[in-house]
C-alpha cells in the first residue's frame, strides 16, 4: 500500500517515515506543502497523512485542491490543533480522519489500515481469498492452516492484489501501489515478484489463486 | 434603605406626596376657616356697634339707657344673638335673657383696660397714645385691638350653643338733646358683650374639613398607586438589562446588552458595560490564543519524542539505532525545555511575580558572551558579527532580564540572517538612555509583517514550528525590556536589513 506523509517537523517526519516503511508501506515523504501537493496530485496514494501547518501550501489548501481535482485518496490529518472547530474544518475540507499530536504510533498505523480498507470497500479487518487468509495488522499470510513466510515486497504485492480480488489489475497499478516514488525499477519487476509469490502460495495440489490475464495484468481469485 | 431601589423611590415619593398633601390641606382649611370666622365676626361687630349707638346716658339719672326697641329684639324666641351691657367694673347694666355668663368677657375686657391704663401712666407721660382712647392711651387686649377695640372669642351658652362673642368698650354720652337744653354732658365707659350663634358656621367648617381630609385621603391613595406603577414602569428597563446581563454566558463574551430603546441614563450604563465586555472578550481571546499556541508548540515536539521512541520500540535494534533515537529525543527535550522556560518567564513577567534588580551591567560583556557561545554556529555559515559596543559603557538594569533580552535579539538575528550575511550590534548612549541595536541582513519581512514581530508565537512563516524556533523570542525581548521600564522597536530598511532597537533608561 502506498502512503504519502507530509509533515514539516523534521524529527517527527524522520521517525514516522522509518516506522511506516518498517510497517510495510511504500512511503513518499516531504516536509513542504508545495511538494506535498505535487506528490498528491501525481500519484494514486492509498492514504495521505497530512500536517496542517506547512511551509509553502498549508495542509487544508492541499486537501481542498486535491478534492477539487477529484482525487479519492483517503486523507488523515495529523496536527497539534485540537479544538473542535479545527477538527470540523479539517473534516469538512475533505479529510477522512483526524489525529491530534502527540499520538500513539500504533494508533496511527491502525487508522491508516482502516483508511486503506475503506478505500477498497472492505469492512473486514482480514482479507480472504478462497482458503488464503491475510492479516494486514500482523502482516501474516495463511493458506489453509499453513503460515506462509513472505518478504516485504511479496507481502505488499499479495495484499494489494487480494484487496482488489476479482478485478483485473494492470501491472502499472501494481507497480504504483507497492513502490515508492524514488524506486529505480519498472513495472517489469512485477512479473518477477508474481513468479516468487506463485511459488510460495500455490503449492502442488492447491487451487491456483493468481491468474495472468494476457495483455491486461493479473487477477487474484478463485476461478469458477 | 440600601435594599431595593424601587422601595426606596416608592417610599420617598409617597412620603413627599403625603407631606405636601397634608400641608396643602391644612393651610387651605386654616385659611378658609380664618376668613369665614373673620367675616362672621365682622358682621357681629357691626351689629354690636349699632347696639352701642343706641345706648346713651340719661343726663338726669346718669344711668345708661338703651333706646327703646333695641333690646327687645333680643328677646324674641329663637333669636340667634344675645347681649350683655356692663359697666367698667363689670356690673350688669342690661342683659338679654339668655346671656347668663357673658359677664366674664366684660370683666376680662375691663380688667385689661384698667391694667393698660395704669401701665400707660407709668410710662413717660409724653408717650401717651396717639391712637385709641385719649384717656386710656393706646392699649391692647389679648387679641391686639386697642383697649376700646373689639375683642373676639368663643363661648358655649347655657343651652349648649357655641357662639362667637365680641366684647367692646365704648363711651356712652347723654343724648344731644339733653346737652342742648343745658344739661351737663355726662359720659361713661361701658362694655358691650354680644354673642351670636355660630353653630351653622361650625357645621360648615366641619363639612369643609371633612371634605378636604376625605379628598386628601383619596388623592393620597390614588397617588400611592400611581407612584407604584410609575416606579415599576420606570425601573422596568433596569430589570430588562439585568435579565440580559444574567443571560450572558461567560464562555461566550461576544454577546452584548441591547441599548437601543433604553432611557439615556441606562444607555450610558449598558454602553459602558458593552465596552467592558468587548475588552474582556479581547483579553480572553488573546489568552485563549496564547494557550492554544503554547499547547501547539508543546505538542509538536512531544509528538516527535513519542513517535521516535515508539518506532524505535517496534522491533529490536542495534545499539547505534538506539543511540540515534536517544540523541534525537534529547535534542527535542532540550528545545522543549527552552520553550517551557520562555513560557514561564513570560507568565511570571505577565503576573508581575518577578522582582527587578538594579545593578550595573556592561552590555558589551553580555554581547561578547553570546558571541563566544554562537561562534561555531556563525562561522559554519560564514556569518560576520560586527560589534560596536564600548566595553566601558555601563547601564543599570536587571542583569538576568537584560541578558535574556539580548540573547533573544541576537538569537533571532542569527536565526534569520542569510548565508554569508552580517549581524550588526551597536550599543550607544542617547541622552538619559542606552540604546542597543541588533540588525541582520537577509530579512524578507514586509513592513506589515514587521508590525507583528513582537507578537507571541508569530512567525513570518506560520509553518516554522517545532524546529527550535518558538516564535517567542522577540515577544520575550519586548516583555523583559518593558518590565525594566524600557521600550523596543523593530524596522526594516533597504537591502533586507532587519533591525531591533532596544532603549533602556539609565538610573
Amino acid at each position: 500500500m502506498r502512503v504519502l506523509l507530509v509533515e514539516d517537523y523534521r524529527p517527527l517526519r524522520q521517525s514516522l517515515s522509518q516506522g511506516l516503511r518498517e510497517a510495510g508501506f511504500a512511503l513518499d515523504v516531504t516536509g513542504d506543502g508545495t511538494e506535498g501537493l505535487w506528490y498528491a496530485e501525481g500519484n494514486p496514494y492509498d492514504a495521505i497523512v497530512l500536517d496542517l501547518m506547512l511551509p509553502g501550501v498549508d495542509g487544508l489548501e492541499i486537501l481542498r485542491r486535491i478534492r477539487g481535482k477529484g482525487i479519492q485518496s483517503p486523507v488523515l490529518i495529523l496536527t497539534a490543533k485540537d479544538t473542535v472547530a479545527d477538527r470540523v474544518t479539517g473534516l469538512d475540507a475533505g479529510a477522512d480522519d483526524y489525529l491530534v499530536k502527540p499520538f500513539a504510533f500504533e494508533e496511527l498505523l491502525a487508522r491508516i489500515r482502516a483508511l486503506v480498507r475503506r478505500r477498497y470497500d472492505e469492512k473486514r479487518p482480514g482479507i480472504e481469498v478462497g482458503d488464503l487468509r491475510i492479516d494486514p495488522a500482523a502482516r501474516r499470510v495463511h493458506r489453509g492452516d499453513t503460515e506462509i513466510e513472505l518478504t516485504r515486497r511479496e507481502y505488499a504485492l499479495l495484499e494489494y492484489l487480494a484487496m482488489r480480488a476479482g478485478q483485473v489489475v494492470p501491472r502499472e497499478d501494481i507497480w504504483e501501489h507497492i513502490y515508492e516514488f524514488n524506486s529505480v525499477t519498472t513495472s517489469n519487476v512485477v512479473d518477477v515478484y508474481i513468479g516468487y509469490l506463485r511459488r510460495k502460495i500455490e503449492g502442488p495440489g492447491l487451487t491456483p489463486l493468481i491468474h495472468t490475464i494476457r495483455g491486461q495484468g493479473y487477477m487474484v481469485g478463485v476461478r469458477g | 434603605m440600601t435594599g431595593s431601589l424601587r422601595r426606596r423611590m416608592l417610599v420617598w415619593t409617597i412620603g413627599a406626596m403625603l407631606v405636601l398633601l397634608g400641608v396643602f390641606s391644612a393651610v387651605l382649611y386654616g385659611g378658609i376657616r380664618y376668613a369665614l370666622i373673620r367675616q362672621f365676626d365682622e358682621s357681629l361687630l357691626v351689629t354690636a356697634r349699632l347696639f352701642c349707638a343706641g345706648v346713651e346716658i340719661d343726663s338726669e339719672t346718669a344711668a345708661p339707657e338703651i333706646e327703646a326697641g333695641v333690646a327687645e329684639a333680643y328677646e324674641t324666641p329663637g333669636a340667634s344673638d344675645c347681649y350683655g351691657l356692663y359697666r367698667g367694673d363689670g356690673s350688669v347694666v342690661s342683659e338679654s335673657s339668655n346671656a347668663a355668663g357673658l359677664a366674664r368677657f366684660a370683666r376680662v375686657v375691663g380688667r385689661k383696660a384698667a391694667n393698660e391704663g395704669e401701665a400707660a401712666k407709668k410710662r413717660a407721660p409724653g408717650m401717651k397714645a396717639t391712637a385709641g382712647d385719649p384717656e386710656n392711651g393706646r392699649t391692647e387686649t389679648a387679641k391686639k385691638p386697642p383697649a376700646d377695640g373689639p375683642a373676639f372669642g368663643e363661648w358655649t351658652a347655657a343651652d349648649g350653643r357655641v357662639m362667637r362673642v365680641v366684647a367692646l368698650r365704648f363711651t356712652a354720652r347723654s343724648d344731644a338733646g339733653d346737652s342742648r337744653r343745658g344739661g351737663p354732658v355726662v359720659t361713661e365707659k361701658l362694655i358691650l358683650v354680644m354673642a351670636r350663634d355660630a353653630t351653622a358656621l361650625h357645621r360648615e367648617l366641619g363639612v369643609l374639613g371633612a371634605l378636604l381630609w376625605g379628598l386628601s385621603g383619596v388623592t393620597a391613595a390614588v397617588a400611592v398607586g400611581a407612584a407604584a406603577v410609575v416606579v415599576r414602569r420606570g425601573l422596568a428597563p433596569l430589570e430588562t438589562v439585568a435579565g440580559e446581563i444574567a443571560r450572558i454566558d461567560p464562555d461566550d463574551l461576544g454577546a452584548r446588552v441591547a441599548s437601543a430603546g433604553m432611557p439615556n441614563e441606562l444607555r450610558v450604563v449598558t454602553e459602558q458595560l458593552n465596552a467592558l465586555l468587548g475588552r474582556l472578550e479581547e483579553a480572553f481571546a488573546r489568552e485563549r490564543r496564547f494557550t492554544a499556541d503554547a499547547a501547539h508548540e508543546l505538542r509538536t515536539p512531544l509528538a516527535g519524542i513519542r513517535a521516535a521512541i515508539e518506532v524505535a520500540l517496534t522491533r529490536p535494534r542495534d545499539a547505534r539505532a538506539y543511540q540515534t533515537v536517544l540523541g534525537e529525543c534529547l535534542g527535542i527535550a532540550g528545545r522543549m525545555q527552552m520553550l517551557v522556560g520562555s513560557l514561564l518567564t513570560l507568565a511570571r513577567l505577565d503576573g508581575g511575580q518577578r522582582r527587578l534588580e538594579r545593578v550595573e551591567v556592561r552590555p558589551g560583556l553580555l554581547i561578547e558572551t553570546w558571541a563566544d557561545r554562537a561562534r561555531t554556529r556563525l562561522e559554519g555559515r560564514a556569518i560576520t558579527l560586527e560589534c560596536d559596543a564600548p566595553g566601558g559603557l555601563i547601564c543599570r538594569a536587571d542583569p538576568e532580564l537584560l541578558a535574556m533580552a539580548l540573547d533573544n535579539m541576537l538569537d533571532n538575528a542569527a536565526e534569520y540572517v542569510n548565508e554569508s550575511g552580517r549581524i550588526g550590534v551597536a550599543v550607544r548612549r542617547a541622552g538619559q538612555s542606552v540604546e542597543i541595536e541588533v540588525a541582520n541582513t537577509g530579512s524578507t519581512l514586509t513592513d506589515e509583517q514587521v508590525g507583528h514581530v513582537f507578537e507571541r508565537f508569530w512567525r513570518a512563516d506560520a509553518a516554522r514550528s517545532g524546529d527550535g524556533h518558538s516564535g517567542l523570542g522577540l515577544s520575550l525581548v519586548k516583555k523583559t525590556v518593558e518590565a525594566m521600564g524600557g521600550s523596543v522597536s523593530a524596522s526594516t530598511c533597504g537591502g533586507g536589513v532587519f533591525a531591533v532597537i532596544l532603549v533602556l533608561p539609565t538610573w
